[in-house]
């Protein structure tokens, strides 16, 4: 017995969001019965169908339904990395100032209309810049406390976020300034194939990453010594998993704008769950962020005739459900 | 495995920690290090380790300079106890194959045969009733021993701990004191210790850091009471006792000097 995931456990939990995306490109504007949808996805194996139903899971729900998947898997396994770099469960990609700094870089590279790689890798600079400071702070009275770093974050959160500010009142109010205001407050409207192309490159690199190295994220809980005599650099493996964490981040931010609290909750649901090995916990995140999203942004965009921006939606969900979680007896 | 230390220095910032240590320490010995607090034991440890660096000297692992040994390499021989403070939320049995981690590749994950050798060290070290239990719910000696078991897991060739039996009740010192006397039979040990009875019991030698100096030689050589009133300004008895054939020594500290 390794205590790892079973391979049954490991189908299940993959199952869960296919199995929500596949409801969600039922619903929409006009419903298309799921029967349909499944045909239709095999259409390029062969199968006959209609021409409308071809053109809204094709070219419109799916990549919307795929990007939901890339965003929410990415932000709750950049917040569980986060919580095990700083041994501290109220680490997030919204409370270390990380989505705050890329978002700031992003806005900028925006505002001088830069292409959209460029974009991504601003915000990654900023991104890393913020946690830089985070880390940095933290540390500077006494040795990771974890109200300091929840501390650090708000304060390194608060000024970029004012940096952002800064940009939209300089920014061309016919042009940019809705543009930029809009994609802050989060959405995966518009999704196209391209933008996935332009996030999955980063975002799956750093999934992908983080899931290999999912069981060393139980040692980074540790002390520093420990960390060095389990014969690991301190710094070379934290600043690895942390330059992770952060593409992901800084690559959907760059995208579809600053979703809060996902990388928060999941993990803190996976915990509850699954229990508190990270090789459990990374992949559980995966599959419950892909799903959370999905939820949300089915709802974002069915509930009122426009789009409901994703930031609102997960606060509103995201809040009471952190609350009770954290404040749940025995909970860590 | 035989470590040598020569003419080791360490200073933080202008502050002299101490200078001109010099210690050996061979296969199946134990080697306590005393002296009072803020003198620098932890300190002499970490820097035995290569986490921190001496100003001047070297310490020399079967005759090999440890700052030439890749980080990797060394933890596969030399294995650490911290001390016990308090315990993180998973589970004993993957607490203890994380002390298997200098042995996997990068990406790599316990295999079946790590938590065999878990599971043989658990039985090794009496605690089977705790396999099952969160770290976070240990006494200060059961995760002692938890951390003690993720350190031998790594089949060290040299154990460093620090104050292993510090903050531990009467029971639960002896417990500790008596599996290191075990591990010791494999494996070099160097321990932390705020006891010098505990040093005359198990240690075979002693090395004593106070106000930048250091003495160092056997066991019954060091502790001694003219040593020790130098080294913690007090007054101290040291006698011996004849039960069942074992000569027994004991420490009675007398009066501040």
């Amino acid at each position: 017995m390794t205590n790892k995931m079973t391979f049954k456990g490991g189908v299940l939990w993959l199952l869960l969001p296919l199995l929500f995306g596949l409801v969600a490109l039922c619903i929409g504007r006009f419903t298309i019965p799921i029967h349909d949808v499944i045909t239709t996805l095999l259409m390029p194996f062969g199968v006959d169908i209609t021409e409308n139903n071809e053109m809204v899971i094709w070219n419109v729900r799916l990549p919307r339904v795929l990007m939901a998947i890339l965003i929410g898997a990415g932000l709750a396994v950049a917040g569980a990395t986060f919580q095990s770099v700083f041994a501290n469960p109220l680490a997030s990609p919204d409370t270390l100032g990380v989505s705050a700094g890329a978002a700031f870089g992003a806005a900028l590279a925006i505002l001088f209309s830069l292409n959209t790689l460029i974009v991504q890798s601003i915000a990654i600079v900023f991104g890393l810049i913020a946690i830089a400071v985070t880390f940095i702070l933290s540390r500077l009275k006494g040795n990771g406390n974890m109200l300091l770093i929840v501390l650090a974050g708000v304060i390194v959160s608060a000024f970029f976020t004012a940096l952002v500010s800064g940009i939209k009142y300089v920014a061309d109010p016919q042009e940019k300034l809705p543009e930029i205001t809009y994609w802050l407050m989060g959405s995966l409207s518009g999704s196209s194939w391209q933008d996935l192309l332009v996030a999955a490159p980063f975002i799956l690199m750093g999934i992908v990453g983080i899931y290999l190295l999912r069981w060393r994220l139980n040692i980074l809980m540790l002390s520093e010594e420990e960390i060095s005599s389990m014969g690991m650099r301190v710094t070379h493996i934290r600043w690895t998993v942390i330059l992770l964490a952060t593409m992901i981040i800084a690559a959907s931010v760059s995208v579809v704008g600053q979703v809060g609290w996902i990388g928060l909750v999941i993990p803190h649901i996976a915990r509850a769950i699954i229990g508190t090995d990270y090789r459990k916990i990374i992949p559980v995140c995966i599959s419950m962020g892909a799903a959370f999203l999905i939820v949300i942004d089915t709802i974002s965009r069915s509930v009122i005739a426009g789009e409901v921006p994703l930031s609102i939606l997960t606060a509103i969900i995201g809040a009471p459900l952190f609350a009770f979680l954290y404040f749940r007896k025995g909970s860590v | 495995m035989k470590l040598e230390v020569r003419n080791a220095s360490f200073s933080y910032g202008k502050r002299k920690v101490w200078e001109n240590v010099n210690f050996t320490v061979e296969s199946n010995e134990i080697l306590a290090i005393l002296g009072p607090n803020g003198a620098g034991k932890t300190t002499l440890l970490k820097s035995i380790m290569n986490l921190l660096s001496f100003d001047t000297g070297e310490a020399l692992l079967n005759g090999r300079d440890m700052k030439t040994i890749p980080h990797k390499e060394l933890w596969k021989q030399i294995a650490y106890v911290p001390q016990a403070k308090q315990g993180s939320p998973s589970n004993v049995r993957d607490m203890i194959v994380l002390g298997r981690s200098a042995h996997l590749s990068l990406f790599g994950q316990p295999t079946k045969y790590c938590y065999e050798l878990a599971d043989n060290i658990i039985s090794e070290l009496g605690i089977e009733h705790l396999a099952h239990k969160n770290c976070n719910e240990l006494s200060g000696g059961e995760l002692q021993m938890v951390l003690i078991g993720r350190a031998l897991i790594s089949e060290p060739k040299l154990l460093i701990m620090d104050e292993p039996e510090s903050n531990l009740d009467y029971r639960n010192q002896l417990q500790v004191l008596e599996m290191i006397k075990k591990i010791s039979d494999k494996t070099t040990c160097i321990l932390n210790t705020h006891y010098p009875e505990h040093a005359l019991r198990y240690a075979h030698k002693a090395l004593i850091v106070c106000r930048g100096k250091s003495s160092f030689g056997r066991v019954e050589e060091v502790i001694t009471e003219e040593n020790l009133k130098d080294a913690f300004s007090i007054e101290v008895h040291i006698g011996s006792k004849r039960i069942n054939d074992e000569e027994n020594h004991y420490i009675i500290p007398m009066k501040l000097t």
